[in-house]
């Protein structure tokens, strides 16, 4: 089932075209890895389709009010600002909230969505742990249980990977994983070609805005094809 | 969690009640706290209902009204703006009603009565905030925000500079002067009833962004993928502000750091949340002020000294003290 569509989708900033027309679409259980240099446009593709900046073209998340928005798509962002140190419940429970009050047919209740989220998170020790304290591994753990508790369909991450070491790196990608087992699509921008071939379905590589290769990650990151997508632009 | 929070929510209430019943004793006029309590219950009419209905107690209420609003105003703006540096003030709201308040004494418009001065004031108060609100309209980054409020604010500051020093009538600069530095002491029920309103419509507006001020905790993009409307909260906050700090500050001048200040008193006890923090700041900044004005009547100087002189000379040491702690 197609979660996310875009036609022709473009973004023009200060009347430079950073996003050539993109036609794509994610469907259900798709683990997708964005791959390009930096500077190739991946984190303003994802902003685009998330209606966070303007675009031209369509995505089927354009015309939808930001409520229906949020029940579609949910946003793991690169940025790490934590202003006011609350914990990793508090962080889940003020989303979870959110989507109680806009969602009709809600089972449970929201400390029980929360719980189930750092269960299946493996981050049920962390429930009462700072942000600030939190390693960066953790806190990624943390940021995408909070895009969980959300309950949508598909998730988008922007370098979800970037400053951990191996072994957060790993736990990252089994939660994605187990996000895609259980029908969930994930859009995640990755820099690892590696870590992309052995645990994503479907990588799309972006360069200078424009989409070169879409397809299986073992035929689309092939060796020869790296100097392309991340050679000098 | 829920037992706590009605725990402290009973002391900080509790707190507050005795400080407006203590405030209601005190001046220079010895009334006793049963007499002052029993003159508001049972007014008869003697010496101590005339100094409590028309002296106190109206001061009491402006009180609770400017510490519950300054403080609400401020907290709604940190959390917004994601900024713990942020105030009323910041944006050029107080700055903007200031403005309004010289323009109506160095002109005489405030020979017109009671109200023309705090009407002017208002009017300018909420002049800035519709200049903030529409470059709010423009920009998306809240630190650009600030830099337009710190615009608005040198701005008016230097109109109303430009204003003393041209002002000939030294009656006029005093009267500004006197204005600025902020201070209870004439006002009156009929004032009170005039804040009220713009106080309860203001802080309703603003203790209803408290969810969407929570999701704001990861940054305006991710609270906007969350189902946040970041334009309608935008303006939520911008008018909630103009108007409970237009309003107070049209009628007692300007009361500086009870906006920065509370914030930072009741993060703590609201473990940190945005939107419970609004909630505490509320009682917090009306017993700050009650219990500043107590200090500022007990104070054995030779004229009143003014509340805003009184806060800014015990907020400033109090807010750095907290600067040092919070930072380790």
């Amino acid at each position: 089932m197609q979660q996310i569509t875009t036609k022709n989708l473009s973004v023009l900033i200060k009347n430079r075209r950073i996003i050539e027309p993109i036609s794509l679409s994610i469907t259900s259980g798709e683990m997708v890895a964005l791959v390009g240099a930096n500077g190739s446009g991946k984190t303003t593709l994802m902003r685009a389709m998330l209606q966070l900046i303007p675009h031209h073209g369509y995505c089927n998340l354009s015309a939808k009010p930001p409520i229906e928005r949020a029940a579609m798509v949910s946003w793991v962002s690169q940025d790490r600002d934590i202003v006011w140190d609350i914990t990793v419940r508090q962080l889940l429970t003020y989303t979870a909230e959110k989507r109680y009050a806009n969602e009709k047919h809600v089972t449970g209740t929201v400390g029980e969505a929360v719980q189930d989220t750092l269960n299946f998170c493996g981050i049920p020790l962390l429930d009462n742990r700072r942000l600030k304290t939190l390693s960066g591994g953790e806190l990624t753990l943390a940021l995408i249980a909070r895009a969980l508790v959300q309950n949508t369909p598909v998730t988008f991450m922007d370098e979800p990977l970037a400053s951990l070491d191996p072994f957060q790196k790993l736990k990252v990608l089994e939660l994605m994983r187990n996000m895609a087992k259980n029908g969930k699509s994930v859009l995640a921008t990755i820099h690892e070609a590696d870590l992309a071939r052995q645990y994503f379905t479907r990588v799309l590589a972006l360069r200078n805005g424009t989409i070169i290769a879409d397809g299986k990650p073992k035929i689309v990151l092939r060796k020869h094809n790296l100097e392309t997508i991340y050679g000098s632009r | 969690m829920f037992r706590n929070d009605a725990i402290i929510i009973t002391i900080i209430h509790g707190l507050v009640l005795a400080a407006f019943a203590i405030s209601l004793k005190i001046g220079p006029v010895p009334v006793s706290l049963i007499d002052a309590l029993a003159t508001v219950t049972h007014p008869v009419w003697d010496t101590n209902t005339i100094i409590v209905w028309d002296l106190r107690l109206p001061r009491s209420v402006m009180c609770t009204l400017v510490g519950g609003a300054l403080a609400l105003a401020g907290a709604a703006l940190q959390s917004f703006l994601r900024n713990p540096l942020a105030e009323p003030s910041i944006v050029g709201i107080s700055s903007t009603a200031a403005l309004g308040a010289v323009i109506s004494i160095a002109s005489g418009f405030h020979a017109f009565g009671a109200l023309s001065t705090p009407s002017l004031a208002f009017v300018g108060g909420l002049a800035g905030g519709i200049v903030l609100a529409s470059a709010a309209y423009r920009i998306k980054n809240t630190n650009n925000l600030i830099l337009v409020g710190v615009g608005i604010s040198s701005i008016s500051g230097a109109i109303t500079s430009l204003i003393l020093s041209l002002s000939d009538n030294p009656f006029a600069i005093n009267e500004i002067v006197f204005w600025m530095l902020g201070s209870l002491t004439d006002v009156s029920l009929f004032h009170t009833a005039t804040v009220a309103p713009f106080v309860i419509i203001g802080g309703a507006l603003l203790l209803g962004c408290r969810r969407d001020l929570n999701l704001l905790s990861l940054g305006g993009d991710t609270a906007a993928t969350i189902g946040v409307v970041m334009n309608s909260l935008k303006y939520r906050v911008v008018i909630g502000t103009a108007l409970t700090v237009s309003a107070v500050t049209a009628t007692v001048g300007i009361i500086g750091f009870i906006g920065l200040m509370t914030p930072h008193i009741a993060r703590p006890l609201a473990r940190n949340e945005p939107g419970k923090t609004l909630a505490y700041s509320v009682p917090i900044g009306a017993l700050i002020v009650l219990l500043a004005d107590i200090a500022v009547r007990l104070t054995p100087t030779v004229g009143e000294m003014k509340l805003g002189v009184f806060t800014a000379l015990l907020g400033t040491p109090f807010f750095l003290y907290l600067i040092k702690r919070q930072s380790g």
